[in-house]
């Protein structure tokens, strides 16, 4: 009985079926290798995207590398080419004034930590190339006397084996403006418990040759470090950041790794050189941690943090004001000037870009009122409070709302999928 | 024979293909998932979980039992495929499929809800005795036809997520905005062909009505022969548009390939027959008298009457659950968008764009001192991204976040959260209440969650 069933039944669809759509079954085959190529071309359409733009975005792209990113890289040259000098020289007051330049103009480029300057496996092209030239938060002055004290940096290549928190403006900056000859180091350390600090200051000439011997092993890994960001981004890098080509895979996923950049605001600036300092951020458990505080010894924490606001103005803006820079370069007139607010203001997002840019004009007014943090974290800690308030909010909107109407990606959360 | 039996013979043909594409699906995933590297960047990298509220005991082992896991989830999905020790199979990989999503609920993702619901009618299904090596190695009897629920229930758990995504798309951010299509679609202009059209201001809103049609109608279109093929070149363009534009990792695959269980359930072997007689006129000396099946055939019926009418009561109840479960919904007068509250296991799928800028605030009930805390301290970017405009999660990472400080610090603490969240493209709205202490209040607590932004959203039109 089932086996007739059976048999009835598959022979009548079979049949049927036949009949009536056997032209319809040419279509599903059809169908199926189509959908097939489909997935299987996705990559390779979403890696082809180099003929395509969005012209906004384009644009963007464009004037970040040739109104921002480049004209601060060669003003930074022409300064660190002054510090060079004034090292060669061996002149402290000098030195000191060079690098306070570097260090400040240094500061515009913090916000730039993608390519060449991102980590390595965090940002795409990444070649840590930031960190030869400024390791804060990891500074540290201990390391750097221990290298001054044992002569170090005069091993054959100790520039590229050497550790990130013995080289570059941070490590200048001890050497440039520590005082007196204590050391900074506790007690267990190698140079204080065999007595080598103590044997070292006992020779002023010594101290002094090699503190300058260090410092011009430091501005010369500072250009190398100089040279390679400026190659890649007058280079191949360059040119695939603008053109969204390989290793980007589309215009969004450029525009990511500046927003990136731009979160240094919420890790480094709201958390690490206001929060922590003035004992508003996890990192300190008592109620003040001044030690923390960004470029201590050159009091040019508050300058410094100035800085970081105007790069992130200048982003919004889209270019490096021609009335600061040192030499204006006459080939990026032909670029239109685009910022995020002309970006903004696309998408219909016009009174967001005023937000942020009157969050970070207030902020500005704020640092006005401040002469150094150092100061005002004990005279007027509620100055500093107000600021990181401000610096607050300013992040609130650029991880709420700004990330929502640009569509961007928070940095790193790529693995997994959505729906 | 009765007319009646008659009718209820339909052949098992598709479910077993259905069990074929499911489990290729799965491998695919799985393998898919171990070398993109997310093994680590998931569940070895993170120091803190989010466990679901029914689940908290669940564990993640070292990295050795995680690779082990997955590999036996995937022998499992791969004896699936092939019909092998199937019912086993069949239970071990979607034990060990829930498992592996129990560890982290920042890695809930619809599509896998359904990977775990469509598990239930592939068991009571006879889809393991046909193409399968159970078969053909094992001797098991093939089933070359059944009553029609099986095929009826597996049709009914696939319907219900178009049918649920279409009744979550009535909305006016949806439907009156185009949003968050909107915001999607600008940012691939860049991509070739379509990409330019995305640009124009009502392309969204045509796109979002065009998906709100396509998941309530899609069904319909596939159930009925006239327009099946018509609506199966729609599943293929609509499913190709969304792998294209957005991150849905294999949701697309899955329901492309799947979608085929709404055609007449001979369909493969009419297909086949189709090939067989198209090779047949150019090699008729090789294929002429090779049958597909040699071995016996049988009709899937459930005749002990008291296991019917067992199978048929637990249906009645797994059916019911599944349509009013996504329902939940309308009992709460919350925007769900905005508060989350019944967002999972609704088939809300692709409905927000939502960010949130979240810090915590502990403070010392002793000394009243206030620190910031940044979640990405304890957080990976993933983890940090999903939780921040989820209130559950954020208040379980607060239960985390006080334990710290209270053994560091040796005092009571108290959490806050200031959590600004944008949605849609709306200016930043507080979510959560900054005033409660997080680890001390309910989620259902009507303080808890702050009253949605009433705002339209981003629009340019």
């Amino acid at each position: 009985m089932i086996r007739s069933i059976i048999k009835t039944q598959t022979a009548a669809e079979t049949q049927t079926t036949i009949e009536t759509q056997a032209g319809k079954w040419k279509n599903l085959c059809c169908l199926f290798l189509l959908l097939l190529s489909i997935f299987s071309c996705e990559a390779e359409l979403s890696n082809s995207n180099n003929e395509v733009y969005d012209e906004g975005r384009g644009q963007l792209l464009a004037s970040i590398k040739q109104h921002l990113v480049l004209p601060l890289l060669t003003d930074f040259k022409i300064k660190l080419d002054a510090l060079d000098e004034s090292i060669t020289q061996k002149d402290l007051g000098l030195s000191q004034v060079a690098w306070q330049d570097v260090m400040l103009h240094w500061q515009w480029l913090e916000l730039f930590q993608f390519g060449p300057a991102g980590v390595s496996g965090l940002r795409i092209a990444g070649q840590d190339l930031r960190d030869q030239i400024y390791a804060f938060p990891l500074s540290n002055p201990c390391r750097v006397e221990q290298v001054w004290a044992t002569a170090d940096y005069e091993a054959e290549a100790w520039l590229s084996n050497a550790a990130i928190n013995v080289i570059g403006l941070d490590a200048m900056e001890h050497l440039l403006f520590k005082e007196g000859s204590e050391s900074v180091c506790p007690d267990s350390t190698r140079i204080i418990r065999e007595g080598e600090w103590a044997q070292f200051q006992d020779d002023p000439n010594q101290v002094e040759n090699q503190r300058w011997a260090y410092l011009a092993s430091l501005s010369q890994g500072l250009q190398q470090g100089y040279t390679a960001i400026h190659q890649a981004w007058e280079g191949e890098f360059g040119q695939a950041f603008t053109k969204a080509s390989t290793p980007f895979n589309s215009q969004r996923e450029v525009i990511d790794q500046v927003f990136a950049g731009m979160f240094y605001f919420d890790e480094v600036v709201k958390d690490l050189k206001l929060g922590a300092p003035a004992g508003i951020y996890m990192t300190c458990l008592e109620s003040q941690c001044p030690e923390q505080l960004e470029l201590r010894s050159s009091n040019l924490s508050h300058l410094a943090l100035a800085n970081n606001l105007k790069a992130l103005q200048a982003l919004f803006k889209g270019e490096y004001l021609l009335d600061l820079r040192l030499n204006p370069e006459p080939n990026a007139a032909a670029i239109p000037v685009y910022g995020f607010d002309h970006l903004l203001e696309q998408e219909g997002a016009a009174e967001l870009s005023e937000a942020i840019e009157l969050h970070i004009s207030e902020a500005l007014s704020l640092l006005d009122n401040i002469s150094s943090f150092e100061e005002a974290l004990q005279d007027n800690p509620a100055s500093i409070t107000a600021l990181h308030t401000k610096i607050k909010e300013l992040c609130d909107l650029l991880k709420s709302q700004f990330v929502t109407v640009l569509n961007l990606s928070v940095p790193q959360e790529g693995a997994g999928d959505n729906d | 024979m009765t007319k009646a039996e008659h009718h209820e013979a339909f052949s098992t043909a598709s479910m077993a293909l259905f069990r074929i594409m499911y489990g290729l699906v799965m491998c695919y995933s799985l393998i898919r998932f171990m070398l993109s590297g997310w093994v680590e960047e998931l569940w070895i990298k993170p120091t803190f979980f989010f466990k679901y509220a029914w689940a908290t005991w669940m564990p993640v082992w070292e990295p050795t039992g995680l690779y082990l896991h997955i590999s036996i989830t995937l022998l499992a999905a791969l004896g699936v495929t092939l019909g092998l020790f199937y019912k086993a199979s069949l239970l071990v990989f979607v034990t060990s499929f829930i498992g592996l999503q129990l560890f982290d609920q920042t890695n809930y993702l619809n599509h896998y809800y359904l990977v775990i619901c469509l598990s239930m009618p592939l068991f009571l299904s006879p889809a393991g005795q046909r193409f399968s090596l159970d078969c053909l190695w094992r001797e098991k009897a093939v089933l070359i036809s059944t009553e029609a629920w099986p095929l009826y229930l597996l049709r009914f758990q696939l319907g219900l997520v178009y049918v649920f995504a279409a009744i979550a798309k009535i909305e006016s951010d949806w439907l009156f905005y185009g949003q968050p299509l909107s915001i999607w679609l600008s940012s691939r202009v860049d991509l070739p062909f379509i990409g330019p059209l995305f640009s124009l201001d009502y392309t969204p809103l045509i796109m979002s009505w065009c998906g709100f049609l396509y998941d309530l109608l899609i069904v319909p279109a596939l159930l009925w022969s006239t327009t099946r093929l018509w609506a199966y070149l729609v599943v293929i363009g609509f499913h190709s548009m969304t792998h294209i534009l957005f991150d849905i990792g294999i949701f697309p695959l899955l329901m492309t390939l799947l979608t085929p269980i709404f055609f007449h359930p001979n369909w493969p072997i009419t297909l086949w027959e189709k090939i067989k007689n198209m090779m047949g006129d150019q090699h008729k000396d090789l294929h002429t008298h090779q049958p597909m099946e040699s071995y016996s055939t049988h009709h899937f019926s459930i005749q002990k009457p008291w296991l019917k009418r067992s199978i048929i009561g637990f249906i009645c109840i797994w059916c019911t659950f599944h349509i009013i479960f996504p329902l939940r919904t309308l009992w709460l007068e919350d925007n769900v968008l905005w508060s989350e509250r019944g967002m999972r296991y609704s088939w809300r799928v692709m409905l927000r764009e939502k960010n949130g800028s979240l810090t915590y605030r502990v403070k010392s009930l002793s000394s009243q001192r206030e620190w910031e805390v940044n979640p990405k301290a304890y957080l990976t970017p993933r983890q940090l991204s999903e939780m921040s405009g989820q209130a559950d999660m954020i208040v379980q990472l607060s239960h985390w976040i006080k334990q710290d400080f209270e053994t560091r610090l040796k005092q009571k603490v108290a959490v806050y959260a200031d959590i600004w969240v944008s949605l849609n493209g709306r200016p930043p709205k507080r979510m959560l209440n900054p005033n409660l202490d997080l680890t001390q209040v309910e989620l259902d607590d009507p303080r808890l969650i702050l009253a949605p932004p009433l705002n339209p959203p981003l629009h340019s039109f």
